[in-house]
Parts: structure tokens; C-alpha cells; sequence
């Protein structure tokens, strides 16, 4: 785009410069007290005010009446510090009016870079609001002027700002054009910017000439900056550009950059670049053709689908892999049958390219091919096929890991297992009861974990049967997690199961973990039945029902469990006022009646050392 | 002896799959030795507090680091070299992004220069690691969004809430809880309230800046310009870099700048906001310091659903829960008045899957689950709240457009200019 006329501008500068005075009559009450801060290091307040009003001006009808008396202000200010605060303000809340008087400070030293900011922040605002087309004296033209005096820093503010407000007229491009030949490199690459950002068709060369010559960082910038240009210009013109770019590119050793190309190709040429991107998917180089997936995966073209699809018969497993996810990206129609059939390619590069995006896919067209890596294929095969079917929801491959699990040897067996315990299925459920009953160690550790995810109330009775005939502490364990699992919103029901098979009488270890079990499964029924076991057991019976009740977990027996406590005596006694104070410390319970129950569990505790130690903890509750 | 790099490598594989097929890690690397040619290398912009951890990660190999305070750029050498890393040390980040070696660069500076860092780290072909909060204003999270497509970069933000590790106060993932609110057992829309009492710290007081600092002489070991970068230049003094920075609005937003995006990124993850954000916010605060981050009351954010968030500054919701709905409540440690909601979380189907692992997806150009795109969502989030209380007033903003609606001033913060030559216009390159 080009400015203005000069002729023009100078004229409506003029009407624009009296119409800004002439309209509001500066009122200079809250700008009078800004001070420099060498000054006088207190006017925080006076400045907090000024910004306050510029916030509300700027939501308000008084917005050009404020910026009147900034504008005032800064005319008048003498110090540099006030200077550049209301050079701030003008930025935040300035239009038409702030430009010319901002224009002043371009040639400033200290102040350049301050109003160039605002300059910009001025133009993007009345270029937004449609404010351009009848703006007498632009950003660009202030820009334009101060160009040819200024040096330094402050060229590269100018510079830099030029490209920012994307204008120019001829005389500035000239001298842009130069100045990308300056060995200053931040000069340098500035200019080029700001030239590919006005993107006027003469600086075609001159942003090609910029690439030559130049090594890494510059060289990247360089080339990064004709593509900007490329696609700021006319498409046609544009994709030349990008074209003689990409031939100025080495591909292996600057293969981002070449990635940059074609992804600048693909937003000039939109559709009519697939074909060229689906070339690349075999590409060597594996980040040209990782990067052609992305690339190809956001187009809304379909035909390319029946392409990708035709490509995975023909061509290399390379590409085979890189089409595989494209299609699967692309939530392509034929993406989850094609997956499932890659998962029986030959080559192992393309299986495990399937395995992996076979979470993406329909269940049933990759449920096959995926027990197939897993029982019979390499150890890579399995790794990633069971990392799939670890993805898969339960309801939809329960069968089949089942059918796997029967014909796979015991290392597969654990693998299947711990894929299981994610899965929550009464069949699965099931087999882990059997599984549990193995001898092999592995298999055991696996099933009870599937035990403890996945059982449900109809596992209980099965369960609490095991467990009855079971003396191993560990297998115990194991059992009691996956009976508490299947207790889950049956509570009294298992429970009440629980109960009728505890001997009152035994201490056997299997008996015993029966009890433990009750506090963990929880309810009314539960601790019931443990008040009785007190009354009626045998001393090993009472012994372990003490325990239990130490570890209740809930709030709502609280009473009775102190009532329960005060009749204990001894070592029991300093289990049950343990117990209960960390029931109390997790409860759910607000602060005040946490402290409440602690003050009354004090009173029960049977020594002085355990009472402390409740007090420390009721003054640590917060 | 010359090494092979995994780039190298990725570049010569003329029949890639056999390349990593025939040849297994132990052949080239031995037990427990991970050969160097599938080893990940990393840079590291900034060599601060921050980057001190950052240099700590394991996953990839440092190569080198980079710092504009000499004193830093010498502990950052020393902690590499704790690690087992001799790195080499660049003063000019653009000089370091530019070797070919490099798989990842990690970002670690103030805010101000995240966009800048992150962005030309993308053009030269890495991988990007960026500390939080993502940018400090809105238009240049969508410059970075823009990089990292045209340039195929793989990005991640270095906050994992969303992903893994209990959520601060509420006492469970945020996974657990998007199963809860995806339930729908609470209700809706619901309210979120973050602050204090509910678990959370918005640490105002350590990261508010001071005022009428004196001019003070630059240290010898500080290039302070270079520091500045496209922020407005300052007179120096001490507290205005270096962690104390977090209290001036030219390189960040204070405690909100620095907690934000842990404690906002994932209420947008599990209340399944990523493709979008608030439509209005609404803050209570006294007049900002034009120049300070100050102490802020509340910040309510508001969804076009009605879902509110309220950002608790000056902890006075004592008893507010954490969320709230029409049909229950869940408190600080995951309380609750709907009984038994952590066995029940168990029992609610599982979300969707997230890419945790970001070296994984660096090797399988896969994107990280708290990426670019959607972290750049939470930090408009957060941006929003910082325009918000700098302003002192309500604004509206369209999601869609991302910008404010009707308000010249709140969007002039969106895209603000950056000091010559730094620069981010232009937008696609």
C-alpha cells in the first residue's frame, strides 16, 4: 500500500493540528502535578490519578478532551521522565490527534523508541476502527519524514515501526531497499521485515539478494522473512517467490526451513499443493515427512484420502506409516479398516505405526490384529500391541483378552492381567478369581489387582470362599482388596455375607483377615456385627475386632466407638484413642468439630503421654 | 570423536524404519546407556532460579545454555555440570537456536521475552519447552500459535496439573475431577472459586512490585538492554529483575502472572473449555500502580454457559467451596456433600487420553497434552484477568475474534508494541 500524496498530507496535517486544539480547550489539572522523578520521588499518587482518568476517558464520552490535555501536556513538559509517561498515555488511549505531536520525538534520543510504540498502538487503533480512511496525517507519513534524519537506535525504531504500520511511499521503500544491504545484521533484518510486511512487488529481488551470503541465524531470518513476504504479496507472485526460496534451500541440512517452505506453499496454494505434500510422506528425510502429516492433516480436501489409501498398497513402508497417520488424523472414513489391516504388514516399522494409532480406531476392525502381535509376534510387536489394548475401553475388548489370556503363556498371561486391571468387567473380573488361584507369582500379583479394580457384588461370595480356605498372608491381601472393591454400594449385603462366615472361635489367619475386612467394607451392618464378635469371640476374636474398629472410617459410629473405647483397658485402649484420633484428623467434618471429638477422645486416652499427643494434634487442626 | 545426533540421524535415514529397527539401543549404548544418536539434545534460554530446575529434567541431553547476566550464566554451568552436562555458553540467544544440534529449546526467561524466545526457537526448527505463563499478552500467545504450525514444533508449557499430580487443594487430579464434572452429579453451571481457602496461593504480596525505585547503576555482569528486550526501557534497579520482576506489568502480572496458569490451565482442561474462554470479567481491585503489580480482591470470570470462576485475592471466601452446583458441593481435599464421590470417581468412565510424555512426543511428533494451542486459551484466560485489573473495569470478550468487544483501550493490551528491533507483527511467516 502506498501513502499518500504529500501535497495532501501536508494540508490536512494542517486542518487536523487546529481542529485538535481548537475543539478542547486543555485542562491541564491532573497533568500540572506530574513531576519528573528526580524531581520528586513522591508523585505516585498524581500518577496513579492520571492513569485512572486515562482509563476512564478511554470508556468514555471525555476521550478526546483527555487526550487534548495530555497532548497539551506533553507539549509543554520539560523533563524527560514526564515526557515519556504521557507519552504512555497517549499510547494507551491516543488517536489522529497524538500523531503529529508524538512525530516530535522521533528524532529524540531517549524518546524514539517510546513514541515510535505509541505511534504504532496509535495506527493499529484508527485503522481498526476505520479511522484511516479519513486520517489526515498517518503514522506512516510521521515515520516516512523522520526516516532520513535519524541514526543508531533509533533508525531501527523507525525502521522497525515502518513495517509495523505496513506503509510506505516510494522515496521510503528506496531507503529500506538500502538499508537491507547494510552489514549492521539487526539493521539488516529489520529492513527486510519491515519489507516484507509492506510487501510491495518491487522488493522482490532486493528480499531474495537478502538470503545470499548470509550463515544460521541471519540465514534462517533471511529466509523466513521471503516467505512472510511471499504471503503478504499476490498469490501468483507469491508462490514464485516461495518456489525460488525453497530452490535456495538446502533440504538436509536446513530441512525446517524447507518445512517452512512447504507449509507456506500449502497457505498460498491451498488445495492445489496436496498432491505435491502427499509426495513427501516417504520422504528420507523423517522430519519432511513427519511434517507433511501435520501439514496434510488440516486440509479440508477429501480426494486426498483415496490417495493416501492407494499409496498404502504401493509404496514404501515409509510412507505407508506416514499415511497411516495422516489418515488417522484426518478421522479419514477408511482410517480405522486400513489399521487394522496394517496391523498384518509385513514390515514391522508399519505394524507398529498401526498399534499405535489403533486407539483411534474402531475396535473391531484392530481387535484381531492386535492379539495377533501380542500372542505371536516379536517382542516390539507385543510391547506395542499390548500399549494398545491397554487404551482400549473394557466393554469393547473384554472377549477378547479373555480368548487371548486362555492361549498365552505365563509371562503373556501377567502382561494380559495388568491390561485388565484398567478394565472393569464382571467376565474379567471372573477370570482374575481363577487366576488368582495359580501358583505362578506373577500372575497372582496381576490378578489381585484386577481384583481390586474390577469385582463386583456378584465376585463376593466367591471371594469371601477363597479367602476361607487361604493362609497365605499376602494371597490374603490381595483378597481382601478385591472383596472390598466388590463392596462398592452393597455394603450391608457383603458385610452381612462376611459375618455369617466368621468363626467365632478360630484364630486362624483367614478368619482373622474376614474381620479386618468389615472396617474397610464399612456400614451399619458391619460394625454391628463387630460390636457383637466383642461380646461373643474368643479372645483372639476380640483381639482382632479391636483392631478392627481402631481403623473405622467413618464418623457417623463416632459415639458408639468411644463408648466402646472407654470399656477397653491397656494396650487395646491406646489402639482405639490411636485409631480414633486419625479417623477424626481425615474426617469429614468441619475445623470446630474436629476439635470437639479430639477434646472428647483426650478424656478416654490412657496415660498422660497419649492425651498430649491428642491435644498437640486438636491445636495443629486448622 | 564426532557424534551422531538424533537430528543427524532423522536426516540421513534414507529407510528410516530400518534405521531404527536393526539397530537396538544396547548394541550402540550398553546396559543402561542410552547411545547418542537416540538421545534428545536440549538449550536452555535463561540460567536463573527457574532454569535451575529446567536443567534438572531428565530426557534429553544439555548442550548449551543461555544468559545476558554473566553471574547467572556461570551457576547455570555449574548445575549442568552436576547433571553430567558440559555445556557450552552463548550470550545471544539467537546465536544458540541457530546450531543444528539442538532437538528442544527450553524457555525459561521473564515472561516479557517468552513470544520472542519461543517463536525463534520454532523458526529454526526446535521444539519449544516453555515456562508459564505461555506470553504475556494475548496477540502474542497467537503468534506462537501460528509458529508452531508453519513450523510443525512441537510445544509444550511446564505446568502439568491437566495431566498428572494432585491438584493442589482439591486433594485429586484434575482428571478425577473433569470425571466429576462431566457426571454432571453437581450440576450446572457451576462455580469455581480459587484462593486461599479452598487450597490455593496467589502469592500477592511476594511478587508486588515497588514504587519510585531511584535509578540505580547497572552490575557489570548485566546486559540490561539485552534484558529489556521489547519492553519499554526502564532505568534500572535491581528489583525490577531477576524473580523480583514478576512485579512490574512491563515483564509480567505478579502473582497472578506466575500462579495463573497452574491454577487456571486445568479448571479449562475439566470443565472442558479448551476450545474457548470466558466472555466477560469483572474485577474488584483499588486503581493499579501504572507501573507496579499491586494487590487485587477478585476476579470473576464469566462463561458464555454461565460457568463462573473467582479468582479469591484478598482470601476472603472462607467457607466458599471449590466448586459448586445446583446439586452438590465439593470443598478443599476433595469434601464433599455428595457421599462417597471419590469411590464413585472410580467407578465414571475415563477421559480422553492425554500425551504426557513430551520427549515421546518430540520423537513421534505428537502433540503434548497441555500444548500451544490450548495453553493458549488459559493464558487469554489469564491475560484477560491482568487487562482486567489494570483497567479497573468489566470487559467483554468474543472468543471467537479474541478480542475485547467495544473497548479500544483493552485491546490496544492485546497486541502491544514491542521496543526496535524486537518484533512479532506480521503474523504467518
Amino acid at each position: 500500500m502506498m501513502r499518500k500524496s504529500a501535497l495532501c498530507a501536508i494540508a490536512t496535517a494542517a486542518l487536523c493540528a487546529l481542529s485538535s486544539c481548537s475543539t478542547h480547550k486543555p485542562d491541564t489539572a491532573l497533568t500540572k502535578n506530574i513531576k519528573p522523578w528526580a524531581e520528586n520521588t513522591n508523585d505516585t499518587k498524581d500518577r496513579i490519578a492520571l492513569r485512572n482518568a486515562t482509563h476512564k476517558a478511554a470508556a468514555g464520552i471525555d476521550r478526546d478532551q483527555h487526550e487534548a490535555n495530555l497532548i497539551y501536556s506533553l507539549e509543554n513538559a520539560k523533563d524527560y521522565e514526564v515526557k515519556r509517561f504521557l507519552i504512555h498515555e497517549l499510547k494507551l488511549i491516543g488517536g489522529t490527534a497524538s500523531i503529529k505531536p508524538l512525530s516530535q520525538y522521533l528524532r529524540d534520543p531517549k524518546l524514539c523508541s517510546h513514541a515510535t510504540q505509541a505511534l504504532q498502538a496509535v495506527n493499529n487503533s484508527v485503522n481498526g476502527a476505520g479511522e484511516g480512511l479519513i486520517s489526515t496525517y498517518s503514522a506512516a507519513d510521521a515515520l516516512a519524514e523522520a526516516l532520513p534524519n535519524v541514526y543508531g537506535e533509533n533508525l531501527i525504531h523507525i525502521v522497525k515501526t515502518i513495517g509495523s504500520v505496513k506503509e510506505a511511499d516510494g522515496e521510503t521503500l528506496e531507503a529500506l531497499h538500502k538499508l537491507t544491504k547494510s552489514k549492521d545484521t539487526v539493521l539488516k533484518e529489520t529492513a527486510v521485515r519491515a519489507l516484507a510486511e509492506i510487501a510491495d512487488d518491487s522488493s522482490a529481488n532486493t528480499m531474495m539478494e537478502a538470503i545470499s551470503g548470509e550463515k544460521h541465524y541471519i540465514r534462517s531470518k533471511m529466509v523466513s522473512l521471503n516467505l512472510l513476504y511471499a504471503r503478504n504479496i499476490d498469490p501468483d507472485e507469491g508462490e514464485t517467490h516461495a518456489l525460488n526460496v525453497m530452490s535456495k534451500v538446502d533440504r538436509t541440512k536446513e530441512d525446517h526451513l524447507y518445512i517452512k517452505c512447504l507449509s507456506t506453499l500449502q497457505d498460498i496454494k491451498g488445495n492445489d499443493f496436496n498432491d505435491d505434500l502427499i509426495s513427501y510422506l516417504g520422504d528420507s528425510n523423517l522430519r519432511i515427512a513427519f511434517a507433511t502429516v501435520n501439514l496434510l492433516a488440516v486440509t479440508n480436501d477429501k480426494s486426498i484420502d483415496s490417495k493416501l489409501v492407494s499409496g498404502l498398497e504401493k509404496k514404501s513402508p515409509l510412507f505407508q506409516a506416514q499415511a497411516l497417520k495422516t489418515l488417522s488424523l484426518r478421522k479419514a472414513d477408511k482410517a480405522s479398516f486400513m489399521i487394522g489391516k496394517s496391523l498384518h504388514s509385513p514390515d514391522q516399522y508399519v505394524r507398529k505405526t498401526a498399534a499405535i494409532l489403533s486407539s483411534e480406531a474402531e475396535v473391531e476392525d484392530v481387535i484381531d490384529g492386535l492379539m495377533n502381535l501380542v500372542l505371536k509376534g516379536s517382542a516390539e510387536d507385543k510391547t506395542y500391541g499390548l500399549a494398545a489394548l491397554h487404551r482400549i475401553p473394557a466393554k469393547d475388548c473384554a472377549g477378547a483378552l479373555i480368548k487371548a489370556y486362555r492361549n498365552a503363556d505365563n509371562a503373556t498371561k501377567a502382561s494380559l492381567l495388568s491390561i485388565m486391571a484398567s478394565k472393569r468387567n464382571p467376565a474379567i473380573a471372573d477370570l482374575a478369581l481363577q487366576a488368582s488361584l495359580t501358583d505362578d507369582r506373577n500372575i497372582k500379583k496381576e490378578a489381585y489387582k484386577v481384583l481390586k479394580n474390577t469385582s463386583d457384588f456378584s465376585q463376593a461370595p466367591k471371594l469371601i470362599a477363597i479367602m476361607k480356605n487361604c493362609e497365605s498372608s499376602s494371597d490374603l491381601k490381595g483378597l481382601q482388596a478385591g472383596l472390598v472393591a466388590s463392596a462398592f454400594a452393597h455394603e450391608n449385603d457383603v458385610a452381612s455375607q462376611v459375618l455369617k462366615n466368621i468363626q467365632k472361635g478360630s484364630s486362624a489367619k483367614s478368619n482373622l483377615s474376614l474381620i479386618q475386612v468389615l472396617s474397610r467394607i464399612g456400614g451399619k451392618t458391619a460394625f454391628n456385627g463387630l460390636k457383637s464378635l466383642l461380646s461373643v469371640g474368643s479372645e483372639a476374636v476380640q483381639k482382632e475386632t479391636v483392631r478392627t474398629l481402631a481403623k473405622w472410617t467413618s464418623l457417623d459410629e463416632f459415639s458408639e466407638l468411644l463408648r466402646i473405647t472407654s470399656k477397653t483397658e491397656g494396650a487395646n485402649r491406646t489402639l482405639m484413642v490411636r485409631g480414633l484420633s486419625t479417623l477424626v484428623v481425615n474426617g469429614n467434618t468441619d475445623t470446630a468439630n474436629k476439635k470437639s471429638l479430639l477434646q472428647k477422645l483426650s478424656n478416654l486416652a490412657p496415660n498422660d503421654a497419649e492425651k498430649k499427643k491428642i491435644l498437640d494434634l486438636k491445636t495443629k487442626i486448622k | 570423536m564426532a557424534k551422531m545426533s538424533r537430528r543427524t540421524l532423522l536426516k540421513a535415514a534414507t529407510a528410516t524404519a530400518a534405521t531404527f529397527n536393526i539397530v537396538p539401543r544396547h548394541v550402540l549404548g550398553g546396559p543402561g546407556y542410552v547411545p547418542p544418536s537416540e538421545e534428545l539434545t536440549r538449550a536452555i534460554i535463561g540460567s536463573g532460579g527457574m532454569a535451575q530446575s529446567h536443567m534438572k529434567y531428565k530426557g534429553s541431553r544439555i548442550l548449551a545454555i543461555c544468559d545476558v547476566d554473566k553471574n547467572q550464566l556461570a551457576r547455570g554451568v555449574k548445575t549442568c555440570a552436576g547433571q553430567g552436562f558440559k555445556v557450552d555458553t552463548y550470550h545471544d540467544f539467537r546465536e544458540m537456536v541457530a546450531r543444528d544440534d539442538i532437538d528442544i529449546v527450553s524457555v525459561v526467561t521473564p515472561p516479557h521475552w517468552h513470544a520472542l524466545h519461543a517463536i525463534a526457537a520454532s523458526d529454526a526448527g526446535k521444539d519449544v519447552w516453555c515456562e508459564k505463563p505461555m506470553t504475556r499478552t494475548i496477540g502474542e500467545g497467537q503468534k506462537v500459535v501460528e509458529a508452531c504450525k508453519r513450523n510443525g514444533t512441537i510445544f509444550r508449557i511446564n505446568t502439568w496439573f491437566r495431566m498428572y499430580g494432585n491438584f493442589y487443594g482439591s486433594g485429586v487430579t484434575a482428571n478425577q475431577i473433569k470425571k466429576v464434572v462431566r457426571s454432571g452429579v453437581l450440576g450446572g453451571p457451576l462455580k469455581i472459586v480459587i484462593g486461599k481457602h479452598q487450597g490455593f496461593n496467589w502469592k500477592i504480596d511476594m511478587w508486588s512490585g515497588k514504587y519510585n525505585l531511584p535509578p540505580t547503576k547497572v552490575p557489570a555482569e548485566l546486559d540490561y538492554n539485552f534484558w529489556l528486550g521489547p519492553a519499554p526501557y526502564k532505568p534500572y534497579h535491581p528489583h525490577r529483575v531477576h524473580q523480583s520482576f514478576r512485579g512490574y506489568w512491563d515483564y509480567d502480572g505478579g502473582g497472578l502472572g506466575d500462579m495463573g496458569m497452574h491454577y487456571i490451565d486445568p479448571v479449562q482442561y475439566y470443565l472442558d473449555k479448551d476450545h474457548t474462554t470466558p466472555v466477560k470479567v469483572e474485577v474488584d481491585t483499588d486503581p493499579q500502580h501504572y507501573d507496579a503489580v499491586k494487590s487485587w480482591r477478585k476476579i470473576t470470570y464469566t462463561y458464555e454457559d454461565g460457568t463462573q470462576v473467582i479468582l479469591d485475592g484478598d482470601n476472603s471466601m472462607v467457607n466458599s467451596p471449590y466448586i459448586e452446583g445446583p446439586k452438590g458441593k465439593i470443598f478443599k481435599g476433595f469434601r464433599s456433600t455428595i457421599p462417597r464421590l471419590r469411590e464413585m470417581v472410580d467407578t465414571m468412565p475415563e477421559t480422553e487420553h492425554q500425551n504426557k510424555e513430551f520427549h515421546e512426543c518430540v520423537r513421534e511428533r505428537k502433540k503434548f497434552g497441555l500444548n500451544e494451542v490450548n495453553g493458549h486459551r488459559s493464558t487469554t484466560m489469564l491475560n484477560m484477568g491482568i487487562i482486567a485489573v489494570q483497567l479497573n473495569r468489566t470487559l467483554h470478550f468474543d472468543p471467537v475474534k479474541e478480542e475485547f468487544i467495544n473497548d479500544d483501550e483493552a485491546n490496544r493490551m492485546i497486541n502491544q508494541p514491542m521496543r526496535g528491533p524486537w518484533n512479532l507483527e506480521g503474523g504467518k511467516q
